[in-house]
């Protein structure tokens, strides 16, 4: 049930992010969804696998369900929120908007630890919070940073 | 995560092909087709998640199928491994514009850079950086870079419909 649940929730972000009305341009979508990928992908190693502060189920299905969150539905959850960033006219706005998204990662979260897709030991709900506020935190930084690289020689379609 | 075993003949090839891709880079920056900055950082960045992605995810975990270095833990020259991969996402990028690669051509394309990719991981596996487990085998590798090479050719072709490939800066 919870790979059932953890796929919904993916075919959920994938079809908000393909429906939406994106702000950002196509080039730095991909950069935030890569950006994300590469910081969860060697986070969640260190965190799982090096420190064994966690432990992912080796059940094949279980375990497909934690790749497919780790690898397309936090990425993409990012890229969604920071697309709403750009029609947010205040700090509160984005604020509220990072802990919507904060949130929703939580509850998937939450579902992988209720149908022991993942066991925490030495983590817990907390670090995670702190992690994913710091995660959508330096992306956008380093998104800022991206945005500034482009030249009037490029030129959008 | 340690520092390495053992700072060896793999650790020391590796900062050497490491060296030598990077020099390449720079070079064809120096070159006035070099590509816009954008596409630049994100073809370096392509490149360097592809490898982070399938490494973490069928080197690594429960499949397990490969180990870098010396260890199957993290070790820093595993990021020097990783950072390996980025300039080549950039030769992709830059000779699939340079090439003018279109519809009669993309096949030969990807191809060529997925028997590159297969010759590469040879070469890596034979200098014992990456050691086969579990049954893998080099050959298993030829449908990944198939894969990853077309997605990655039929991303630029989305790219270039949006954004103008050529430098102008």
């Amino acid at each position: 049930m919870g790979f059932v649940l953890i796929i919904f929730l993916a075919w959920l972000v994938l079809m908000l992010f393909t429906s939406m009305n994106k702000k950002l341009t196509f080039i730095e979508n991909t950069f935030v969804y890569l950006v994300a990928l590469v910081i969860n992908v060697n986070f969640t190693w260190i965190v799982y696998e090096e420190l064994n502060m966690a432990k992912i189920s080796q059940q094949i299905l279980d375990n497909s369900a934690f790749l497919i969150h780790r690898s397309i539905t936090l990425p993409l959850t990012v890229a969604i929120t920071l697309n709403l960033f750009r029609t947010a006219p205040s700090f509160g706005s984005k604020f509220l908007k990072t802990i919507l998204s904060v949130l929703f990662l939580v509850l998937a979260v939450v579902i992988a630890r209720y149908f022991d897709i993942v066991d925490y030991r030495k983590w817990n709900i907390g670090y995670e919070i702190i992690y994913l506020f710091l995660l959508h935190l330096v992306v956008q930084s380093l998104l800022k940073y991206f945005g500034q690289l482009k030249t009037r020689g490029v030129k959008e379609a | 995560m340690k520092l390495w075993e053992d700072f060896g003949g793999n650790e020391l090839f590796l900062l050497i092909t490491a060296a030598a891709a990077y020099l390449v880079y720079f070079l064809l920056l120096r070159r006035p087709d070099k590509l816009p900055k954008q596409i630049r950082i994100l073809s370096l960045l392509w490149g360097m998640s592809i490898g982070i992605l399938y490494d973490f995810t069928i080197g690594g975990g429960r499949t397990d199928f490969y180990k870098i270095n010396d260890l199957n833990n993290y070790e820093v020259t595993d990021v020097l491994y990783y950072l390996l991969f980025a300039p080549f996402g950039y030769f992709f990028f830059y000779f699939y514009e340079k090439m003018k690669i279109g519809k009669k051509t993309f096949i030969i394309y990807v191809l060529v850079w997925a028997l590159l990719g297969v010759f590469f991981q040879w070469v890596l596996t034979a200098a014992g950086i990456i050691t086969l487990q579990k049954g893998y085998r080099i050959a298993h590798s030829f449908p990944i870079f198939l894969l990853t090479q077309t997605l990655t050719g039929v991303y630029i072709q989305v790219l270039k419909s949006k954004e103008q490939l050529s430098a102008a800066e």
